[in-house]
């Protein structure tokens, strides 16, 4: 049967029509086109199934596709027991790009020698490379070094396949012996700086190795390292037959490659110092910078010359606590730690993408990587600034040149001011602008922004932070301008506590430069801001105070943060007033205005709080309207509000129309902030709050597991917002009736990550161990319930609780107790707990009587 | 302006009759290119798509003047081309050498993506003719088939070159591929089995 146009073109029709069809109507649609014609039907059919095998199908690289169909032609003539010129071949120990490689023993009276043979295989020879091979021996013969696998003989087999002779290494590759043996971080340092000796002994000798990688380093019984294959090793000098390297570099292991290596650009010491900057990142953190195996040959292509590898801290996951042990270390925390700084700086500058960046020579790198084993602070970082500076901006698409000149004026000048080379009052000036351009340039790069790339905005931050601090004695005003930008930025990616930190120096700067009553008001506000996130209320009402004394109780600014306080304080309807009152004055401000912003969503929340539900979301309606207006549709304001106005309908009654909006949020929050974003963190709150509310609590959990993993990404392990996730979880965990232990891990997790702070938390950190000992009473663990109550952090706590939660406490406590037989005049053994129990009421009486806990 | 320039203007502006003679002037270009990468490859057919097109055009542009502002119109007429230069080698070498079967084209571009065809030996003179067969009926589908195999233009691109969205692109793409993949599972012999 001959297939014909109409035929086609009838197929494409149905063919596209089942496509749109989910897969039950599919099968149905299929049967039904077959019933009117067989022969159409079963096309069709068949189409179907090969559309959906091809799917997402995969398939080898090109190079990939080449070897493998002419390994098929080849007749193995190499095998263990052929000999070859004046050896046997032993067992085949690996193949390479180029060939394959076999351990032979020499023939002769001296039958002992052991050597490896390279093989380079003939379909692959063509001039280019045979001209290379026989360069090879020259090369190698040059390189007499203990490190480097020496060259012994090369010549061609009687078929003309060219092999060398090289002396046979026993050893294991350098990751695999590290592991093996366990080696510490420091260990495996002192091991790398061998390695680099005899690699800069072949750069002193004009070679590049350019094929550097674990395999090719072999660690021996004696723990001495071992270079292998100097294979594809160029002359230096010798570049400029461009045509032999491209084709070399269809060869090359594409994920051990350099990015020039894959652009066909010079080949220098450079990519061997990418190598060994790919080397030390597997033997320090455990896993190469991108997930190779799971990628395809043009994703790895891609990450290698365009993504910058992720701190090795971050690719330390969770579940690689053998990964820690490998190094003699008993936490992962341990490993994240001992990769942070000095030694994430050295691997991250042997990885840039330009290798200008990289280390000049191996030497300078072995100078950094002595420096880290003795401890001493390594070399000027000044290009590491310059780097992430580039970064930032390139990030945040500031894509305009001016943006970018904008920011390297900036940074010239904040260079300047740290030197304290501004002694001459022009460059005073010049410095004075840089402020205000920063100012600007921060604005740019707007702050929701900045969170949407946390541990870049991170980096920029820390960055930024010595710089400054250099500022502090010798220019107050410049601190203060400054570092109330700064602070604003760290408070929008979450780091209250820093943040704080920051405006209450650069208060004191200001006030040390003889700032006016309005500057100093508007700092006040802003360490306020900051306190408030970082839970400290009680000096957030100070600050306030003073604010309001300078004058600022009428600014919309002031009223958004006493509102904002009152909330985090539990008066949501005193807040009610000053934030409407805010909204109010910030009315016609524009969609961008942080305090316009930030007014309505904290107003929306109040609302909510307060049973004015519906008159929330009409607000949040607004609001979207307001900055559809003049924002693109996915900016990340837009995607806030969105995220409010999912809990508010929730709140309203509304769960159902939450619930349909809440999954594409979340596909904007994930795609605009990422995984590992607060942002992200409510998003999954919300969304997993409207699950629970619809009986889904199993979705509902799933939810808030996402939510706590991108808080702890984001801000940490021990931010309170974190932990009022696990709290939330580990309550809706209680609910399902199951995952007991999950629900005890979390809930211990709290506490003790919560005790640290008890002072911020007060009643919730006691509300929190009710919760728990209401649990395990529940679970019938009562000795369990009545040890965490009695417990002296608990007792300790307890002091600063307020009386309704006091209340509840000795409730809990006097059940528990009960539970436990304390009162029991028959029980043969109470608990030793019971004993605390008196002594606990006691103090509960007294503190619910004392006038400042009363509420 | 060179004859070049202008034939591509009037290419990219819909006007499919100048193919032929624009055909005349790139298509010796692009066939020595290949014949170079050949030789480079040990005789081992590697193209390198994207490598080949760019290549060919900043010779047009050195030696011709031809100014093109817009590389993916030249890549997508050079996609036909490339087509050309393909067959055209295959066909040579087979007659060569009969039966010339271990050659194999890898295009490395495809292989990034959603390669239309399973297992490692791609017959790419069978691959041409099913092609010719299915544009009869689709011409549009195949038009992206063609650019999908035979440019380094991406998806986005290739929607852009063909004036239409990336879902209609995606949608024909699929259906030819299903469709292909059909056809060339049968042998020449199957062919009037029912």
């Amino acid at each position: 049967m001959k297939t014909n146009p109409d035929r086609i073109r009838r197929l494409g029709a149905l063919f596209d029509e089942a496509l749109d069809l989910d897969p039950l109507a599919r099968e149905a649609f299929v049967k039904r086109c077959m019933d009117e014609d067989t022969e159409i039907g079963a096309e069709l059919e068949r189409l179907v199934l090969r559309d959906q095998r091809l799917i997402g199908s995969k398939t080898q690289s090109a190079v990939g596709i080449v070897e493998v169909s002419l390994d098929a032609t080849e007749p193995d003539a190499l095998k263990p027991g052929v000999v070859v010129g004046s050896y046997r071949l032993e067992e085949e120990v690996g193949e390479g790009g180029m060939g394959r490689v076999f351990r032979a023993t020499r023939i002769g009276p001296d039958f002992s020698q052991e050597v490896a043979i390279k093989f380079v295989r003939r379909d692959l020879v063509h001039p280019a490379l045979l001209k290379r091979f026989s360069t090879e021996r020259a090369i190698l013969a040059a390189l007499d070094h203990p490190g480097i696998s020496r060259l012994i003989d090369a010549a061609t087999t009687t078929d003309g396949t060219p092999f060398v002779v090289m002396e046979f290494v026993r050893g294991r590759p350098i990751v695999e012996w590290c592991n093996a043996h366990q080696l510490t971080i420091e260990a495996r340092l002192k091991l790398v700086r061998k390695v680099l000796a005899a690699v800069a002994h072949a750069h002193r000798n004009l070679v590049v190795h350019r094929d550097i990688k674990s395999s090719n380093v072999l660690v021996t019984d004696e723990g001495e390292t071992r270079l292998l294959d100097f294979g594809i090793a160029k002359p230096l000098g010798r570049i400029g037959n461009t045509d032999a390297t491209v084709t070399a570099e269809r060869f090359l292991t594409p994920r051990s490659a350099a990015p020039e290596q894959l652009e066909a650009g010079a080949i220098t010491i450079a990519c061997d110092i990418h190598a060994i900057g790919m080397l030390l990142y597997e033997l320090l953190c455990g896993r190469q910078p991108f997930a190779f195996d799971t990628m395809t040959p043009g994703e790895i292509e891609n990450a290698i010359r365009h993504v910058a590898p992720p701190p090795m801290a971050s690719r330390v996951a969770d579940a690689d606590l053998e990964a820690a042990k490998q190094r003699g270390l008993t936490s992962v925390r341990d490993l994240r730690a001992e990769l942070r700084g000095d030694l994430e700086h050295i691997v991250q500058r042997c990885l840039r993408k330009r290798p200008d960046e990289r280390y000049g020579t191996i030497d300078q790198l072995d100078s950094d990587v002595e420096h880290v084993l003795e401890g001493r602070p390594i070399r000027e970082r000044q290009s590491d600034r310059w780097y992430r500076w580039r970064k930032f901006v390139a990030r945040h698409k500031v894509a305009s040149g001016l943006v970018a000149a904008l920011f390297v004026t900036i940074l010239l000048a904040i260079t300047a001011i740290a030197r304290q080379t501004i002694a001459i009052a022009h460059e005073r000036d010049r410095a004075q602008r840089a402020v205000g351009l920063l100012k600007s340039a921060f604005a740019a790069a707007n702050p929701m922004q900045i969170n949407g790339a946390n541990v870049t905005a991170r980096q920029v931050l820390d960055a930024a932070r010595p710089s400054l601090e250099a500022t502090f004695e010798t220019q107050p005003d410049v601190y203060a301008e400054l570092g109330e930008t700064l602070a604003e930025v760290e408070l929008s990616v979450g780091l209250g506590q820093q943040a704080s930190e920051l405006a209450r120096r650069a208060t004191l700067a200001a006030r040390a430069a003889g700032f006016d009553d309005k500057q100093i008001g508007s700092l006040l506000i802003t360490e306020a801001r900051a306190l408030i996130a970082a839970g400290d209320y009680d000096n957030a009402k100070a600050r306030l105070h003073q604010a309001a004394d300078a004058g600022f109780a009428t600014t919309p600014e002031w009223k958004l943060v006493q509102g904002n306080l009152l909330q985090h304080t539990s008066q949501a309807r005193e807040s009610v007033s000053p934030l409407q009152q805010a909204v109010d004055e910030t009315n016609g401000r524009p969609a961008t205005d942080e305090t316009a912003n930030l007014a309505r969503l904290q107003l929306a929340q109040a609302l909510g709080r307060v049973n004015r539900q519906n008159e929330a979301v009409t607000l949040l309606d607004e609001t979207l309207r307001w900055q559809r207006q003049q924002l693109k549709p996915d900016h990340p304001r837009l995607t806030l509000t969105r995220i409010y106005r999912i809990d508010a309908l929730r709140r309203a009654d509304r769960n159902n129309e939450a619930l349909a909006e809440a999954p594409a949020v979340l596909q904007q929050v994930l795609r605009v902030f990422g995984s590992r974003n607060s942002v992200t963190a409510i998003a999954y709150a919300a969304l997993g709050n409207a699950q629970n509310e619809n009986k889904q609590a199993e979705d509902a959990a799933e939810s808030f597991r996402h939510a706590l993993e991108a808080s702890r990404a984001s801000v940490g392990d021990d931010h309170q917002n974190t932990l009022r996730l696990a709290f939330n979880l580990a309550q809706l965990l209680v609910e399902l009736g199951s995952h007991d232990e999950e629900i005890e891990g979390l809930y211990r997790d709290v506490l003790v990550r919560g005790g640290k702070q008890a002072e911020t938390l007060r009643s919730t950190l006691v509300f929190w161990r009710i919760s728990f000992a209401r649990f395990l009473l529940d679970r019938g663990r009562a000795p369990a319930a009545l040890a965490q109550l009695v417990s002296p952090e608990s007792t300790e706590q307890l002091k600063l609780a307020s009386g309704r939660t006091v209340d509840d406490f000795t409730k809990i406590l006097q059940e528990a107790a009960n539970a436990c037989g304390c009162d029991d005049k028959l029980a043969v053994d109470p608990p030793t707990d019971c004993a605390a129990v008196l002594e606990l009421t006691k103090q509960t009486q007294t503190a619910a009587h004392s006038p400042g806990n009363l509420q | 302006m060179s004859t070049i320039t202008e034939l591509l203007d009037r290419w990219k502006r819909g006007d499919r009759s100048v193919e032929d003679a624009l055909a005349t002037d790139i298509y010796p270009v692009l066939r020595e290119l290949a014949r170079t990468q050949i030789r480079r490859h040990g005789g081992v057919l590697t193209l390198r798509a994207t490598e080949l097109a760019n290549e060919a055009y900043e010779r047009l542009h050195l030696q011709q003047g031809v100014d093109w502002q817009n590389r993916s119109h030249f890549h997508a007429i050079a996609a036909t081309l490339m087509r050309r230069v393909v067959v055209d080698y295959l066909r040579n070498r087979t007659a060569e050498k009969r039966g010339g079967g271990q050659l194999f084209v890898a295009l490395d571009e495809v292989q990034q993506r959603d390669a239309p065809f399973q297992g490692d030996q791609v017959d790419w003179l069978a691959v041409d003719q099913a092609l010719t067969e299915f544009a009869e009926a689709q011409p549009d589908a195949a038009r992206v088939v063609e650019l999908r195999l035979f440019s380094g233009l991406t998806k986005e691109e290739i929607a852009e070159v063909c004036g239409s969205s990336r879902a209609t692109v995606g949608r024909q793409w699929r259906f030819a591929r299903a469709w292909l993949a059909e056809r060339l599972d049968i042998v020449p012999g199957d062919e009037d089995e029912p």
